[in-house]
């Protein structure tokens, strides 16, 4: 058992999905350009189409439960909010009753347009929730790191991500430290707003003074050698298929764009 | 020990992860306290002030690209958080976050930029118009109510909601700026800026 578990660290890691045992940098690449393919287009049929696709894709990738309970959140803010502000805000080139709701008249105009800005808005959004929803960031940055991406980028970025966990626990603890000795948290904005300072400063502090011990720990570890670096788990590295499909992609997002702004020009 | 060549030190180093999550946490106790502010800056303005430049852009980045993963909106944003660094490190040199009042009046610069430089990116963003944030709440009845044009709505609603967000943000930025100690100020590039008696430690060394 101890040998197969050692040998599981000489093959490449896999989940056994076709989309999250692609290359970071690929699954990058194709969310990236499909997400900028809404915002070049400006059309709702397809940037609605798109986040259609995104919903299906991450059903399919296992990671739609996660993926809806962001996007929905996101559809709320931008995309319904946004067409009421619309609706309330633009005034002009407003001709095409479609309803009215209590006396208020919704025009066909202003809906449209918030739709388009919605769709782009979402498309956008959708594309990278789905990236990072189905790329764990240490694989993002292992791919970085084989791209020539220094490692001290790679421990920003997931020491980030540690410390933000170990903060939130820390600032949960301080705060409930501070109501107990009868700092009022609740009541007007100026009494939550006093609130805050005793909170935060106490919290920074104590994650400063932690800084010095880190750096000497991570000098032990070797941190600052300067020579190449080995990893536990090794990805797959990218394939033919999928570098043929990322300048696909890339080329077909150029076309797009040249072809827009052509468009424009011409009209 | 300072940034030479625009390297970062090892100190400043260890510090901007500790800077991008105080951003986060910012905003969730913000939440917590029921606060309409975003209070999301206080780690990007600490770091820039203590550690200089390139500590306080890298703070501000990569804020918005983790706060992306949730809400990849704001990485529209990740301008203005890399211009909070800047203006708090050339703040940070004039001495002005030693000062209780000039420390106050800096968070109209951190407002304008929020305002100014956030209301540009909003009108590109959203289709030369109004945003879907809470700033439309109060731009909309501006343009509305005073006829004011959308641009401006926007701007004056954004600049507005930012000066009070950054004025408890600048002042938790001096609280922490004077409770640091010495000898951890002592350490990083621009920490002798507010080391008590500076000057003359450096006359006892001559």
């Amino acid at each position: 058992m101890h040998v197969e578990f050692g040998n599981s660290f000489k093959k490449f890691y896999k989940t056994g999905n076709f989309w999250c045992d692609l290359y970071p940098t690929t699954k990058l690449i194709l969310c990236f350009t499909v997400a900028m393919s809404t915002i070049v287009m400006n059309n709702w049929i397809y940037g609605f189409s798109v986040c259609l696709f995104y919903f299906i894709f991450a059903f399919f990738t296992g990671h739609g439960k996660q993926f809806t309970k962001t996007f929905l959140i996101l559809f709320v803010i931008i995309g319904l909010f946004l067409v009421v502000i619309r609706q309330v805000g633009m005034r002009t080139g407003n001709v095409t009753p479609m309803f009215e709701i209590f006396g208020w008249i919704w025009y066909r105009e202003s809906f449209i347009t918030s739709l388009d800005v919605s769709s782009y808005m979402l498309g956008f959004a959708g594309g990278i929730l789905l990236f990072f929803d189905t790329t764990p960031m240490r694989d993002l940055m292992y791919a970085f790191e084989h791209m020539g991406v220094s490692h001290v980028t790679s421990f920003i970025m997931l020491s980030s991500m540690q410390n933000i966990i170990d903060l939130r626990k820390t600032s949960v603890a301080i705060l409930e430290s501070q109501k107990s000795r009868g700092i009022e948290t609740d009541g007007n904005i100026l009494v939550r707003s006093k609130a805050f300072f005793p909170t935060i400063s106490p919290l920074i502090l104590g994650a400063f003074s932690s800084t010095e011990e880190k750096s000497i720990a991570m000098d032990a570890r070797a941190f600052s050698v300067k020579r190449k670096h080995t990893f536990l788990r090794e990805l797959k590295p990218m394939s033919q298929i999928e570098k043929i499909l990322c300048l696909l992609f890339s080329l077909a997002l150029i076309s797009l764009t040249v072809w827009k702004i052509a468009a424009a020009l011409i009209k | 020990m300072a940034n030479q060549k625009g390297k970062i030190d090892k100190l400043s180093l260890f510090l901007i992860p500790i800077g991008i999550a105080v951003n986060f946490i910012g905003g969730q106790i913000a939440i917590l306290l029921k606060l309409p502010l975003y209070l999301d800056a206080i780690g990007t303005i600490v770091v820039a002030a203590l550690c200089g430049y390139w500590p306080g852009i890298v703070v501000g980045l990569v804020s918005n690209i983790l706060n992306a993963i949730s809400s990849p909106t704001t990485l529209f944003y990740a301008p203005l958080n890399m211009a909070f660094a800047v203006v708090a490190v050339i703040l940070s040199k004039r001495k002005w976050f030693k000062n209780f009042f000039k420390t106050v009046l800096s968070a109209l610069f951190f407002a304008l930029i929020g305002g100014g430089i956030g209301a540009c990116i909003t009108w590109l963003v959203y289709g030369f118009d109004f945003g879907s944030g809470v700033s439309a709440m109060f731009s909309i009845p501006l343009h509305q109510t005073l006829g004011l044009p959308k641009f401006v709505a926007q701007f004056i609603a954004e600049t507005s909601i930012d000066v009070l967000d950054k004025v408890i943000t600048v002042i938790a930025v001096f609280g922490v700026l004077k409770a640091i100690p010495m000898r951890f100020l002592a350490k990083l590039p621009l920490g002798r800026i507010y080391i008590k008696d500076a000057e003359m430690y450096e006359d006892d060394e001559d």
